[in-house]
């Protein structure tokens, strides 16, 4: 046997546990890294290579990530940092991209500006972007206050006060928009999604 | 959790149920298993980090290094995938991991040898040696009647070029007396040629295939043959006289349909029995006027070290000294 594939076999014994660990981290949570990855960059691609990155620094840091639910808000709250992390370093291309998201979104909607889904981005869009954050972190990815908490790092308290303040919010933009709020007509503008 | 319809409604439009979502769940996955395959590779030289000599400032390791490196990622690739399926699925998955083991070996050292022939006829050639953080690059081809073709080497991060006078090594410079971010330093050279040999440019080959067909070989190679969209191996540089220039990797310059980017060009990769890439070929055209681009890969982390060329003279003995009588009158 060749010293090299001496060197496999060792590698893959030695390294058998922290494969499958990571397999079944990976198979458990990555649809929930990629849904949140891909609403917080409005990009597939970014969304994936945010989400990659994600589990890299699992696997890099697998000794730190806890089993279950623990384990899944540790992704988020990770997801967070690589996705704040990007921001920061490219910050002209988030810009770009930005702006060429509100195209894209313009163009989708305006050939289908009266469907729910035009008037859900809309209502989104007027929430201020923390309130955007809480909310879909409840509705989009199913976490509790007191996980939202730990992902974003404040008191279970902050948590739930933001939740409750975000919720009444995008009702109120929603039933607006759809002509059952007080300021009545629906308008029409492009959304995107974004985030600080 | 809130019922009413606006709530109801914003659950609707969740990302999971768009179309594509699970799409980028697995290409998400295929990028981390690559990754996580490059990362043990990385991880591995810095067992052999001690031994490796300090001048090599651009790479770092050592030939020990890359082989551990090549096992971990071997190492990982037989264990399979996150999601923990088999390790080769099917021809996709399997020429993929080639690709990255590929990567993995060459990190260190090896060989390419480029050909580009149209009609059977060789046109062109460049042989590619890197190790560490040196490389050469000897361009030639028939035609030249005994002239020195152009190379270039870096060693030790200095530049040399070939006179092609006299076929004498010429000093070019220090990395620091070039301007940065012009392409032309050594770890910018090094860099481009590190891309086109086992990186971004063979997974973007691989990645872009399609009606991938298998053959094996005697030898126990495997040729993964397929269909690549010509823009998808041949970058857009720039445009002369009003058209978009196409280049192949290694600098060459696209032809015909190649030029072409959504033209359907062959591909054939040769993966030896030891998963590695042995070769890429791509081929276009039809009938009288058939092209043939190949790249040969050799050595991957066994390439030795380049030495450093005896006698090279400074770049300023080289240049043509004024003639007297051209010279300006100074002003008096």
């Amino acid at each position: 046997m060749s010293p090299l594939r001496q060197e496999v076999e060792r590698m893959s014994e030695a390294n058998g546990d922290r494969r499958r660990r990571f397999d079944a981290l990976f198979a458990s949570n990555s649809s929930d890294i990629v849904s949140y990855c891909s609403w917080r960059t409005g990009s597939a691609n970014d969304a994936q290579d945010a989400a990659a990155e994600v589990f890299l620094t699992a696997w890099r840091r697998l000794d730190d990530v806890a089993d279950g639910e623990a384990g899944r808000v540790w992704l988020y709250a990770t997801a967070r940092k690589v996705l704040a992390n990007q921001r920061r370093s490219s910050r002209r291309r988030a810009a770009l991209q930005e702006r060429l998201t509100l195209e894209v979104v313009s163009a989708v909607q305006d050939s289908s500006s009266d469907s729910e889904e035009a008037l859900v981005h809309e209502a989104l869009r007027r929430l201020g972007p923390h309130d955007r954050e809480v909310l879909l972190l409840a509705e989009w990815e199913g976490l509790t206050p007191a996980q939202i908490a730990s992902v974003l790092g404040c008191p279970r308290v902050t948590a739930r006060g933001r939740l409750h303040r975000a919720r009444r919010r995008f009702r109120t933009a929603f039933e607006e928009l759809t002509g059952k709020g007080e300021s009545g007509s629906p308008r029409r503008e492009a959304s995107a999604i974004s985030m600080p | 959790m809130s019922t009413s319809k606006p709530f109801q409604a914003l659950r609707r439009v969740n990302p999971r149920t768009k179309p594509g979502f699970s799409g980028s769940v697995e290409a998400t996955h295929e990028t981390v298993r690559a990754q996580i395959a490059i990362t043990a590779a990385d991880l591995a030289p810095t067992r052999a980090a001690a031994h490796s000599r300090p001048r090599r400032v651009l790479v770092g390791g050592s030939v020990v290094g890359a082989s551990l490196a090549a096992a971990a990622v071997v190492a990982f690739l037989l264990i399979g995938s996150p999601s923990g399926g088999p390790g080769v699925q099917d021809a996709g998955a399997a020429v993929r991991q080639a690709a990255t083991l590929t990567a993995a070996s060459a990190e260190q050292s090896g060989t390419a040898v480029v050909r580009l022939s149209h009609n059977s006829e060789p046109l062109a050639g460049t042989t590619i040696r890197w190790s560490d953080g040196d490389v050469s690059i000897f361009k030639d081809g028939p035609g030249r009647a005994g002239k020195v073709g152009s190379a270039f080497l870096v060693v030790d991060g200095v530049l040399y070029g070939l006179d092609a006078e006299d076929g004498g090594w010429v000093v070019l410079g220090r990395p620091e007396n070039i301007d940065p971010n012009t392409g032309t330093t050594p770890g910018e050279h090094l860099a481009a040629v590190r891309q086109d040999i086992g990186g971004a440019t063979l997974r973007r080959i691989i990645g872009g295939m399609t009606d991938l067909t298998t053959r094996r070989l005697a030898d126990g190679s495997t040729v993964y043959r397929g269909t690549l969209a010509a823009g998808l191996i041949a970058r857009e540089t720039g445009f002369k006289e009003g058209r978009s220039i196409r280049v192949l990797p290694f600098g060459y310059v696209a032809q015909d349909e190649a030029a072409d980017p959504s033209a359907p060009l062959d591909v054939a990769i040769t993966v030896g029995p030891d998963g590695i890439v042995r070769e890429d070929v791509v081929q276009w055209g039809t009938g009288g006027s058939v092209w043939t681009y190949a790249v040969t890969y050799s050595k991957l982390g066994k390439t030795a070290a380049l030495p450093a060329p005896a006698n090279a003279r400074p770049l300023k003995d080289s240049l043509p000294r004024s003639d007297s009588s051209n010279a300006p009158t100074p002003n008096k």
